[in-house]
């Protein structure tokens, strides 16, 4: 029997604090598409871009988001080069785009096309 | 063009295809669409010889030179066509053009019959446009001249055959999981939301409603006793003739009446094009 717990499946988002509504829409953007999402807080200050990458490769569906300090946004995909991302959002882009990052993000998993 | 008054037109020919074209519903939900008959239609025209004096002059006056008005059409285009190799006389040829499908034939007594019939390429690419919504006649353009794929992931396409490819190099977000056209200058995403298969179908639709009607019309009129059965090869020619599908849709018309078709190469390099501009210019040197 193996000891290894199954791991949800998720979009893992790296959120390095403070902006908690970026957060939020990006959090609903996914939830609008029916996707599940893992937040992890993180330290330090890795660009979006980065975080993302790390969290695609953590999430079981090679999928992430990042949201560094200064509020900007990243979605990533694990086979992707690491330094061209799906798509990257301004911190003061507002938030109807913050959360099509979320859903961008969400249609990479389902497989549908992004908007 | 030729500043001919609306009332001096006189239509020689006429093609109505029935279509079903998607209409935004009135008082529906936001972006509801629902089917709606449609006619597409393409006319040919009668011009006269003044008329193309009219051409001939503007011609002559931009370009500095003498221009003489010659040749049938037709009869220029067998004589193109005669320069593939591997093809003599008897010979039908059929030019599938963007406005109208031309059909001609030459006999072995050296008598040759030619006509004209309306609707072509710029019918099929109209047809896309207006059964896809597309709304944009470059995009239709596109989708007429390029099999389909389906962007399965940022590394996967399914071609329209079922193969798969896998790239290298990621495709771009904006075609993540779209139906696309294969162009040579890579994906171009169709703004549809129908599936692969029913783009494909329209597209083969358009071409056979188009097409394949035209051709058995035209021929049979230039066929001996109206009998395709008197035909044994046709040559393809025109731009249309460079479609990777409706040479095949056509031998695949053809085939019962027991006619045999191939593309036209003229002069063994040209490709199916400027049969007749060769007609005329062969024409031309044995005159002269
Ligand atoms: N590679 C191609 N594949 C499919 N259609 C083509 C291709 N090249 C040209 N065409 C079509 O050929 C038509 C023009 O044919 P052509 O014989 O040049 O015209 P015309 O009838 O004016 O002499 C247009 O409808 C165009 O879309």
């Amino acid at each position: 029997m193996s000891t290894e717990r199954p791991v949800a499946p998720a979009v893992v988002v790296r959120y390095a604090g403070g902006h908690s509504e970026v957060l939020r829409q990006v959090c609903a953007g996914l939830e609008e598409e029916g996707v599940p999402a893992r937040v992890e807080q993180v330290t330090g200050d890795q660009g979006c871009v980065a975080l993302a990458y790390a969290a695609a490769g953590a999430s079981p569906l090679e999928t992430g988001i990042g949201i560094d300090a200064t509020g900007a946004v990243a979605v990533h995909h694990a086979a992707l080069p690491r330094t061209a991302p799906v798509r990257t959002v301004r911190a003061d882009a507002g938030s109807a785009e913050h959360r099509l990052a979320g859903g961008t993000a969400a249609r990479v998993v389902t497989i549908q096309p992004l908007r | 063009m030729t500043g001919q008054p609306a009332g001096e037109i006189r239509i020689r020919d006429l093609l109505a295809v029935d279509t079903l074209v998607p209409r935004e519903v009135r008082g529906g939900l936001a972006g509801e669409v629902a089917p709606e008959n449609a006619v597409a239609i393409a006319a040919m025209v009668r011009t006269d010889r003044s008329r193309m004096q009219v051409v001939a002059d503007r011609v002559a006056a931009a370009l500095g030179c003498t221009v003489a008005i010659g040749g049938v059409e037709g009869e220029m285009a067998v004589r193109g066509a005669l320069t593939t190799p591997g093809v003599g006389v008897p010979v039908a040829v059929l030019d599938l053009g963007g406005g109208s499908t031309d059909a001609a034939l030459l006999g072995p007594d050296g008598r040759s019959a030619a006509v004209h019939v309306a609707g072509a390429g710029e019918l099929v690419t109209k047809l896309i446009d207006a059964e896809l919504a597309l709304e944009d006649r470059e995009l239709a353009e596109i989708v007429k001249r390029h099999p389909l794929a389906k962007v399965e992931s940022f590394f996967r396409l399914r071609h329209e055959d079922g193969t798969v490819q896998f790239v290298t190099e990621p495709l771009p977000p904006h075609v993540y999981a779209r139906v696309v056209a294969m162009t040579p200058d890579g994906p171009v995403p169709v703004p549809t939301r129908r599936s692969l298969d029913q783009v494909r179908r329209v597209r083969r639709a358009a071409k056979r409603r188009v097409f394949t009607v035209n051709a058995l019309r035209a021929l049979r009129r230039v066929a001996p006793g109206g009998s395709l059965r008197l035909l044994d090869f046709v040559v393809l020619l025109g731009g249309s003739a460079l479609d990777f599908e409706i040479p095949d849709l056509l031998a695949e018309a053809l085939a019962p009446h027991g006619v045999v078709c191939g593309v036209g190469n003229v002069h063994g390099t040209e490709g199916p094009r400027n049969a007749v501009a060769s007609g005329l210019v062969a024409a031309f040197a044995e005159e002269a």
